[in-house]
């Protein structure tokens, strides 16, 4: 029985209108049957694509060089050099040049425009915008949340955009870009580290930071051991008050995600 | 549905708890409720691992609870909400005392205002909300003890006494 302070908050909850559960159910074959819901596995929660992108993507794919093979992670800050030409700054050296151009640090940007997303050509080969997207499971927030550590919010978003760049409906990049309140990226990013370094998630499960600062004004590469062999990576960057996260499945490579972050701070 | 067992109970046993957990985490019923259904749904497709968990109803509420905080996620059901039903005016106003709760939870911070609610709300053990939220037992418990000093003065004192 719950303290009497809150009795009252149960009484009005109690007439809930409700979905039955074949709705349930349908809802979720619906979504699985398309490919974007369920793994199934005993750590899925943190690995899972789900939902539909906001805003729009970008216009064409266009063939690019693919990401590396996924291979075991190595927590080297040296990242390797991209294919194809594409720009990639040693580490702790300013960022790349962007393209487009940035508009002046101190004026932060209204939109997030599927321009300042990762395009089809960034991620690989075979790679299109999806109306597939994400719910938002796949990000360090909940996967910290689901591993136990401390809760947190991303900061308040000015605008922003989500996307899904689909090869299979198992391969896949997801990105989430926000333009944060002024000085609201960069505390976010302390606040993760500062998380994950006092996490002490359930037996089997660990969180740790790879690499840091090798893209943008800061960067974190988190890697999730959820147990049960699957492991799971997300970047996080900014530059200025525009915030990057990015996740790819299959897991990937430290030096393939790396590269994704730093590609994808070129096109803030 | 082979490997569905038990789904339907669960579902009918937990979301009352699990909507009024998030209503007083968040202070807004239908996003609570929103987040809850789809909490749902994401149990169903993921039912055979979830059911073996030793708290499914705990994972359960840290997946709806991370759905509430999905700002855009937020923004943008409201969006689909307004386009599909605009403004329901069947639902009842919330009645004052329920207001003034939500509104002194919303100012705890979030790990008192979890750490109470769990607590007060959910009747978990003190132990099990520190395995929920990741922190020691006797940060849960200094969480307590300020976050109901704070709730008290917040509310009406002699509301608070007699509740």
């Amino acid at each position: 029985m719950p303290d009497p302070l809150f009795r009252r908050l149960f009484a009005e909850t109690e007439n809930t209108a409700w979905e039955s559960v074949h709705r349930v159910r349908s809802r979720a074959r619906r979504r699985t049957s398309i490919g974007i819901g369920a793994v199934g596995a005993v750590v899925a929660i943190g690995l899972v694509a789900g939902g539909v992108a906001i805003g729009s993507a970008p216009s064409a794919p266009v063939a690019g060089p693919p990401l590396p093979a996924p291979s075991p992670s190595s927590p080297s800050s040296s990242p390797s050099p991209l294919p194809s030409g594409a720009p990639s700054p040693p580490p702790s050296t300013a960022p790349p040049p962007s393209w487009p151009p940035a508009t002046p640090s101190s004026t932060p940007p209204a939109d997030v425009t599927p321009a300042m997303m990762l395009q089809p050509s960034d991620v690989g080969a075979g790679y299109v915008p999806s109306a597939v997207g994400t719910d938002g499971d796949w990000s360090a927030e909940f996967t910290l949340g689901a591993i136990g550590c401390l809760g947190g919010s991303k900061p308040e978003a000015v605008t922003g955009r989500v996307q899904s760049l689909r090869k299979g409906p198992e391969v896949f990049v997801l990105q989430e870009t926000t333009v944060t309140t002024p000085g609201g990226a960069a505390a976010y990013l302390a606040d993760v580290t500062d998380r994950v370094r006092r996490c002490k998630p359930a037996p089997g499960q660990s969180v740790r930071i790879a690499d840091t600062d090798f893209a943008g004004d800061e960067s974190v590469l988190l890697v999730f051991h959820l147990g049960a062999g699957s492991d799971t990576k997300i970047v996080l960057a900014f530059q200025d008050d525009l915030l990057t996260e990015i996740f790819v499945k299959p897991n990937p490579s430290d030096t393939a995600i790396r590269k994704l972050g730093v590609r994808a701070v070129a096109r803030f | 549905m082979a490997g569905h067992d038990g789904f339907e109970e669960f579902y009918g046993g937990t979301r009352h708890r699990l909507v009024t957990y998030l209503y007083a985490m968040t202070g807004d019923r239908a996003e609570a409720q929103d987040a809850a259904q789809e909490a749902y749904v994401r149990a169903w497709q993921r039912w055979p691992a979830v059911s073996g968990y030793d708290d499914p109803e705990g994972w359960l509420r840290t997946v709806a609870y991370r759905l509430c905080l999905n700002q855009w996620r937020k923004a943008r059901n409201r969006l689909r909400a307004y386009g599909r039903h605009g403004v329901d005016l069947d639902v009842p106003p919330p009645h004052p005392g329920t207001v003034a709760l939500i509104a002194a939870l919303r100012q705890l911070p979030v790990g008192e205002r979890q750490a109470i609610t769990l607590h007060h709300l959910m009747d978990l053990p003190v132990a099990d909300v520190a395995a929920q939220t990741g922190v020691p037992v006797n940060t849960v418990k200094t969480r307590l003890a300020r976050g109901r000093r704070a709730l008290a003065g917040l509310l009406d004192e002699e509301e608070y006494d007699h509740a």
